[in-house]
């Protein structure tokens, strides 16, 4: 018979090669993902960090190493300061008033009367719409002259704009679209979490006297709030990715009212071929999304109120 | 007189009820139709000639429908092309997506090796890193391999996701654990098992993955437009764009043109509501 | 059908030590069964032969072949789980028939092995359900259906039985018992049924706290426990154990236990003296205790009465509660009087206090 130290061994030798075994599957399962990851995720934001150090000439043809110095330079030019500005303003416009809307639509078609079912088909229509297709749907809607939204406007008295062109409202209008656009998103996931509150919550504040307000403020908006969480996160980061419905529309004018942070990077690397510059502003937009939800996920998480 | 009073309240009662409901739906149809407004205008002027759109003020009904908008749409507008290559692309990260999904699921779920941690923070922190940052290096590298203006250069950057992973990982874990200890038993290996058993159990999940993924593919805008610039190989997203700038007048051509690139999606939020639904919060439930 | 030994085995999970220096040998065609309380290391026993776990150390052979490196799947064992385990999106049929696909087995003579094991286990008309359709009963043939078909070399079960209701339970055993002899082969099953044990078995293996007490047929184990443990294991109401300190009364060895004292055998006398030992523990079982004239003394603490026997549980003056077993057509003493009880000595087990082993 083998001696106990050797059997030992022997077993975990054994293990050994078992472990191995998994590891070799795990490594073909994984691989494939990993392997894209690696090529489409992980080089090319080490090679962005690394672009932003390289400033280009004019002429997009060579680019000479200068350090940090182009990050600086962009942190202080005004026009990059104003394309942050833009896109702060672009995501304060949406994301509030997107939510609040989306909330609003939810409550009303939470209830049980006959025909939801159709309303909520029509609440969540837009999710099925892209930015390209929203996008030129609204170009139509706010047509200076033949868009219904000035027909309405003139027919009530107040003064025709022209929503696209106008460097006053041209933000404005973009975010009128973005909001419609992801109005489907919101409702949908605001709906489903309504859906998970459980019944017994609202009946036993009802016994307890609560009327609708102090059921919504009491219950509702408590048992909700892991998932406004999560819709005012997608949002915003949504916000700052923006970028079809601006190149539709208004193409970062007028006056570079609309020139959010993507369409910044597009023009600056696919126009003026200015890798480093464009390298750099997404580094910066790199850093944005990040620092947004930690932020968003620490300090309203302290509101949150998970559990039962 | 107390039944008076109770009857006459209880009348108050029905009638509040029936008045609020009544309020709901009025508040219901106006939410509808400014919701819809867009969207019917569309369709709307798809359908009309152009003259009778540029009337004012603007007519909203029509009268004389013009299908063979939809035909010009078609011939005149490379919409067909559009289409088609919308189709092959985003059926074809649909199907790798589901397919890396699946794979990479398994290995988190039933597989137990070093490094399981560290590779699944690595998943996690892909989310976290906005296509928009890396499109420039992307879009070096997919012109270095000749990528560009080619149904390649448009599918495999997307073929693999964390949030498909997760998604089916979580499924996954629901399949008990005995089951897997049956299948080694009855003779099943890995991939048998994860094929005639996993895959089966999970088809709720992996169904709100492939509309999921069918719908972000479709609905891409940056990438399509930054790598293609031949007709043969846009996506109707694109080409929906270029059909705006190259017949700018012909407003009821490019509606057309609209409600054909939208149609597909419709049609499958309509089909597949459940799915999709299931797929857009399954970040949103319990965090 | 195989012979299954295991040798030397032991599984530890990190510092938790499951099982320790097994040593069965399990002959071909018996009914074994691992009996022991929960976390005892049975179904991880029961794991370690199907292959589900590795052992840490030891050897394991089914058959001819050492298994240690063979995967389950190729160990050609079948084994029928606890919760049945059932492929829920599969129909009854297709559940018996899985096992017989990876070894490529013909689909027409797939079909024919299918319908034998349903025909055996009667789940003919239950082939195109779905197992969520099915009651429990039904379930477990199914898996037993899926466990046959392949004609494995031995049988795996881990407690299938405890997820039945009662009535169900005691006729399903004597079905198990049935196919055992139908099928002639070698039946492996888990436990913490002493009742399942005893009548099912052709032995059974004792293990408590990862390590194996006792190996022996049922009455064998019954009349003769290795160990305190075993004795109060099996048997119910539980075999009485109490404790005495050894005396010399002239030529006699005697036990003083709290009620009066017990006269040694010599064959344990000797045992005793040789092993050097003070105190001694005494253990008889509660239907071979006589109320009347004995040397035991006791007072009546209550009387339970199940019908076709009474338990009249006794307390000694040591605080120690003796139950003895006696027939409803019996007279019961009342509680609270003081009784005498006896016991014919070849009914007397004594016991190592410090090894808890038996002595001989």
């Amino acid at each position: 018979m083998v001696s106990n130290a050797a059997a030992a061994l022997i077993a975990s030798r054994r293990r050994a090669r078992a472990g191995l075994r998994e590891a070799a599957y795990a490594l073909a399962l994984l691989g494939p993902s990993i392997a894209l990851f690696a090529t489409f995720v992980f080089f090319p934001l080490g090679r962005t960090f690394y672009l932003g150090f390289f400033r280009s000439d004019p002429f997009g043809l060579h680019s000479t190493y200068v350090g940090f110095d182009q990050y600086l330079d962009l942190l202080r030019s005004a026009k990059f300061h104003r394309s942050l500005t833009t896109t702060g303003l672009f995501a304060l416009y949406t994301v509030p008033t997107g939510l609040a809307l989306g909330l609003g639509l939810a409550l009303l078609a939470h209830q049980k009367l006959r025909g939801m079912v159709v309303f909520r088909t029509i609440f969540s229509s837009t999710v099925a719409t892209s930015v390209a297709v929203a996008s030129v749907m609204w170009l139509t809607l706010l047509n200076p002259s033949i868009g219904v939204i000035n027909y309405g406007l003139k027919e009530s008295g107040i003064e025709p704009v022209n929503w696209l062109n106008d460097p006053t409202w041209a933000l404005p209008a973009v975010s009128l679209t973005t909001i419609w656009l992801n109005l489907g998103f919101t409702f949908i996931v605001v709906l489903a979490g309504l859906q998970t509150i459980p019944e017994e919550l609202h009946e036993s504040a009802q016994i307890d006297g609560a009327g609708s307000i102090s059921r919504f403020f009491n219950v509702t908006l408590p048992m909700l709030s892991p998932t406004l969480l999560f819709a005012v996160v997608v949002l915003t980061i949504n916000a700052f990715q923006s970028f079809g419905q601006i190149d539709i529309l208004t193409q970062g004018g007028p006056l570079d009212r609309t020139n959010v942070i993507v369409y910044s990077i597009y023009t600056e690397g696919f126009r003026n071929f200015n890798d480093g510059i464009a390298a750099g502003q997404g580094v910066v937009l790199f850093l944005i999304v990040l620092v947004l939800t930690l932020i968003q996920f620490r300090f309203l998480e302290k509101r949150v109120f998970y559990g039962s | 007189m107390a039944a008076r009073a109770r009857a006459g309240s209880r009348r108050g009662r029905r009638f509040r009820r029936i008045a609020g409901e009544a309020a709901q739906y009025a508040a219901l149809t106006i939410a509808a139709i400014v919701i819809l407004t867009p969207i019917y205008i569309t369709v709307a002027y798809s359908l009309q000639p152009v003259e009778e759109i540029l009337t004012y003020p603007p007519n909203l009904i029509v009268t004389d429908p013009q299908w063979d908008t939809y035909k010009r749409a078609f011939e005149t507008g490379s919409l067909g092309r559009y289409l088609v290559n919308s189709i092959i692309v985003s059926s074809a990260i649909t199907a790798g997506q589901v397919a890396t999904s699946v794979l990479a699921a398994y290995a988190f779920a039933f597989l137990r090796f070093r490094g399981r941690n560290f590779l699944f923070i690595v998943f996690l922190s892909t989310l976290m890193v906005p296509w928009e940052v890396t499109v420039i290096p992307n879009y070096q590298t997919v012109s270095a391999f000749g990528w560009l203006d080619s149904y390649q250069g448009l599918i495999v950057p997307f073929l693999a996701t964390a949030f498909g992973t997760f998604l089916l990982r979580q499924a996954f874990m629901t399949v008990p654990r005995d089951l897997r200890d049956a299948a080694a038993i009855d003779g099943y290996g890995h991939f048998g098992f994860m094929l005639q058993v996993v895959v089966p159990l999970s088809r709720a999940a992996i169904g709100a993955l492939a509309v999921f993924s069918f719908l972000m593919a479709w609905n891409q805008y940056l990438w399509p437009l930054l790598i293609t610039n031949d007709d043969n190989y846009r996506t109707v997203q694109i080409g929906l764009k270029s059909l705006v700038s190259s017949r700018i007048d012909e407003f009821n051509l490019i509606m057309a043109g609209t409600v054909i690139a939208a149609a597909p999606i419709l049609a499958l939020l309509v089909l597949f509501q459940k799915q999709l639904i299931r797929g857009l919060t399954s970040g949103a439930i319990k965090g | 059908m195989s012979r299954i030994v295991l040798e030397g085995v032991s599984k530890h999970f990190g510092p938790v030590v499951a099982v320790e220096d097994f040593n069965l040998a399990i002959e071909d065609g018996e009914f074994l069964v691992l009996l022991g309380p929960s976390g005892c290391g049975k179904s991880t026993a029961l794991r370690l032969i199907a292959g589900l776990e590795e052992p840490t150390a030891g050897v394991i052979t089914i058959g001819d072949e050492v298994v240690n490196d063979i995967e389950a799947k190729n160990r050609n064992i079948a084994m029928v789980f606890q919760s049945y385990a059932l492929y829920p999106h599969r129909t009854v049929r297709a559940n018996i028939e899985f096992p017989l696909k990876p070894p490529k087995i013909p689909k027409a003579e797939r079909r024919e092995l299918v319908a034998e094991a349903a025909r055996l286990l009667g789940l003919e008309p239950l082939l195109d359900r779905r197992p969520s359709e099915l009651s429990g009963g039904q379930r477990q043939r199914v898996a037993l259906g899926r466990a046959i078909v392949r004609k494995p070399r031995a049988f795996l079960m881990d407690e299938p039985l405890s997820n039945l209701d009662a009535k169900l339970r005691v006729r399903t055993r004597a079905e198990l018992v049935g196919l055992h002899s139908d099928l002639g082969a070698t039946f492996v099953y888990v436990t913490h049924d002493q009742v399942e044990a005893m009548t099912m078995a052709t032995r059974i293996a004792i293990m408590n706290e990862g390590l194996l007490q006792q190996v022996g047929a049922a009455q064998d184990v019954y009349d003769r426990p290795a160990n305190t443990f075993v004795a109060q294991f099996i048997g119910s109401p539980p075999m009485n154990v109490i404790g005495g300190e050894i005396r010399r009364e002239g030529e006699r060895v005697v036990v003083q236990a709290a009620g009066g004292t017990i006269a040694l055998p010599d064959a344990q006398s000797a045992a005793v003296a040789a092993m050097g030992l003070d105190g001694v523990l005494v253990g008889v079982r509660p239907e071979h205790l006589t109320i009347g004239d004995g040397p035991l003394r006791a007072k009546v603490h209550a009387v339970e009465s199940l019908g076709h026997e009474r338990h009249i549980l006794c307390d000694l003056a040591s605080e120690e509660t003796v139950i003895v077993r006696i027939g409803s057509d019996m007279a019961a003493p009342a509680a609270g009087s003081d009784v005498r009880l006896s016991a014919n000595p070849e009914h007397l087990h004594f016991f190592d206090p410090g090894t808890t082993r038996r002595i001989d």
